[in-house]
């Protein structure tokens, strides 16, 4: 079934789109979260999360593009858990490991005393982000996006566009430092 | 909420199309890109050339091959003529060949040549001039008579000798 049908489905509240998009994106929505949550149970309570938020937000929303849409709440729902599960404890997994590698993004000499003043939302953030991701080489751009986004290891990325791990690891840190430059010249404060 | 978080957070909210253009394995790096031009390019010459050089050696060798084959039926002859030649020496000192050259003996056309070719001789062994013959194959009878008569009168001229020494 194509996806203009299945949002269809969802917008007139007909039950089957769930087990339409299961049927389509299944795999795909679940190798998203596995690769936060790094548990097949949890990645699959996030994959059917990820159905009940999407029959909870279409309608409003109407995705264009129905696979992405549901990888994003895969990701956001399974980023959620990861958060909850190691909330005493961190480290230890490949998700902690990301996230803490993009702690050498933020641009601390640049901090502002009033977190409420220069704190930045979200969405601001996200389009800085775009922006940035939009000037880089192709293949730069794809190694942070399967780093930062989908949480793929160093050695997944490099078996995935057939590099050495150590030339992954200098296009991620170079990358890093670039949006730490950009970061600093647009003046947003993490 | 720790900066890394946000900046993870925000990733969420990067554009559909960079989500989905990072599921292509296709990173190519100018360097690689650059690298496959030039197998390609290196391979492609290779091809040309071997294209080229196949037919080029054949018409070579062929014709190399034929130019010797020239040569070598042309040695035969010049041999051939040589020899015919020193046959020829040796048989009527003159130094030419009457041309005749039996091709296909056995033939009617090879025994019409040998039996013109051959001289004719007499009874004591010497050759013989060869008669001339008239329209009919006759001898002529002027010259049969004549030489008759030549014959009379010697016999007449030795009967009277024999007699006045009597």
């Amino acid at each position: 079934m194509e996806d203009r049908e299945i949002v269809s489905l969802f917008a007139s509240r007909d039950e089957r789109a769930i087990a339409e998009a299961k049927k389509k994106y299944s795999r795909y929505i679940r190798s998203i979260a596995e690769h936060i949550v790094h548990s097949m149970e949890d990645a699959e309570e996030c994959e059917n999360d990820t159905y009940l938020g999407a029959w909870n937000s279409i309608p409003p929303n109407r995705p264009e593009d129905l696979r992405t849409y549901l990888g994003k709440l895969s990701r956001r729902i399974a980023i959620d858990r990861f958060r909850k599960k190691t909330a005493d404890k961190r480290g230890g997994t490949e998700t902690a490991l990301s996230i803490e590698e993009l702690a050498e993004c933020n641009p601390g000499a640049l901090k502002s005393t009033d977190p409420v003043e220069e704190a930045i939302d979200a969405a601001e953030l996200s389009r800085v982000l775009d922006r940035f991701l939009r000037t880089l080489p192709d293949a730069e751009r794809r190694l942070f996006i399967r780093r930062y986004w989908y949480f793929e290891s160093i050695k997944e990325i490099a078996d995935r566009f057939g590099y050495g791990e150590s030339r992954v690891k200098t296009s991620l840190f170079r990358t890093r430092e670039k949006l730490k430059a950009v970061l600093m010249e647009e003046g947003i404060h993490l | 909420m720790r900066a890394e978080e946000r900046l993870i957070d925000a990733m969420n909210g990067i554009g559909d199309d960079l989500v989905r253009d990072a599921e292509d394995r296709i990173p190519v790096t100018p360097v690689v890109r650059k690298n496959k031009w030039v197998g390609w390019v290196a391979l492609a010459a290779s091809l040309f050339l071997i294209a080229a050089a196949v037919p080029v050696s054949i018409l070579h060798f062929g014709l190399s091959r034929n130019a010797s084959r020239e040569m070598l039926t042309k040695n035969l002859i010049d041999e051939y003529k040589q020899l015919e030649e020193n046959n020829a020496n040796k048989a009527g000192g003159t130094g030419k060949s009457n041309g005749n050259i039996p091709v296909n003996p056995g033939t009617d056309k090879f025994q019409e040549a040998d039996s013109d070719s051959l001289p004719e001789v007499g009874e004591d062994g010497r050759e013989e001039e060869p008669r001339e013959m008239d329209s009919e194959g006759r001898e002529e009878e002027s010259e049969l008579k004549e030489s008759s008569s030549e014959t009379e009168e010697e016999s007449t001229e030795t009967g009277e000798s024999e007699t006045t020494e009597e």
